[in-house]
């Protein structure tokens, strides 16, 4: 089974953003541009549109980003549940944890919270987890950020990175063993 | 906004943020206050090579940079260590609205510059006793 959590809603860019969702819309492909049958199809059908359902439209690649940050969202959340398992961890990850909910509200989206990661075996070790995954996904929203079509998604994603840098400043450097 | 817009806009933030860092070092003591003219001395650096290599970028896109003011207005109420570790701290998040704006003005390498800048202007917000944003550099998110 996958390791990337369940999208169980995703309106992220169907609803308002701020704005954002008009703006991504307006700049990614025209989705029924594609969905159109060949002009030299005389039945205007074939195998595969036959079968097309109108309710799935094509997404845009700024959809796409945002699904996959989304899923870095999620898989760094589960890391944090599994750390959150030492309670002494619990007030320093409270603020990450926090952050991550309310970027992914600001998506409208949300991710299946069971997919946690296993616990790792000492304190040290699932914070040294949770650096590891807080770096992935810092890397990950800067990259959807240099690749978004939309400026005004852009500068979220940005955004969303430079609170993971600031967070990530703060998690208590690792001790020589 | 244009892409040189952005640019131009972003020089003129660097311009203040030179002339405001300046202000602040000259006003604290390097012994008694020492780790907070590190952090203002690392700032004036970063910010002054910044305005530097805009300036370069601007010019490359045959238009001329915008100069710096002839006067800035200093901040009010810098006679505590308190006053101007607040005052660098809003003037790094003014930096950082700045850059986010830039991030949505700019496409391909500019752009994945001004995510560094907007990234670096928010851990550098730290070291002026500012603490981790939701949403650093913007201003729609934050009630949400």
């Amino acid at each position: 089974m996958s390791d990337r959590p369940l999208v169980r809603r995703r309106t992220a860019l169907g609803g308002a953003v701020g704005g954002l969702a008009v703006v991504v819309l307006a700049t990614g492909c025209d989705p029924g541009e594609d969905l159109a049958p060949p002009e030299d199809d005389p039945t205007g059908s074939t195998g595969s549109t036959a079968t097309a359902s109108p309710q799935a439209p094509e997404q845009t690649p700024d959809e796409a980003l945002v699904d996959d940050v989304a899923a870095a969202l999620g898989s760094a959340l589960g890391v944090l549940a599994s750390a959150r398992h030492y309670r002494p961890l619990r007030p320093t990850l409270a603020p990450l944890v926090r952050a991550h909910r309310q970027h992914l509200a600001v998506l409208e989206t949300s991710v299946d919270g069971s997919a946690s990661a296993p616990v790792m075996a000492s304190p040290e070790a699932a914070l040294r987890g949770v650096r590891r995954s807080e770096r992935d996904l810092q890397a990950e929203l800067v990259r959807a950020a240099e690749q978004a079509e939309s400026g005004a998604l852009a500068r979220l994603l940005a955004s969303m990175s430079a609170s993971v840098t600031q967070h990530l400043t703060l998690i208590p450097p690792e001790t020589a063993p | 906004m244009t892409e040189l817009e952005a640019l131009q806009t972003t020089l003129e933030a660097e311009h203040a943020a030179v002339y405001v860092y300046g202000l602040l070092g000259s006003r604290t003591s390097q012994s008694a206050e020492a780790p907070l003219y590190q952090a203002l001395r690392a700032a004036y650096e970063a910010h002054r090579e910044r305005r530097d290599t805009l300036i370069g970028e601007i010019a490359a896109m045959d238009a001329v940079p915008v100069p710096a003011a002839a006067a800035y207005t200093a901040p009010l109420g810098l006679d505590t260590t308190d006053a101007r570790y607040r005052s660098a701290l809003e003037l790094e998040r003014a930096c950082a609205r700045t850059y986010s704006a830039l991030v949505g003005s700019t496409s391909g390498a500019r752009r994945a510059e001004a995510i560094a800048l907007l990234n670096d202007a928010a851990a550098r917000e730290l070291s002026f006793r500012g603490t981790p944003e939701i949403f650093p550099g913007t201003d729609e998110y934050a009630d949400r």
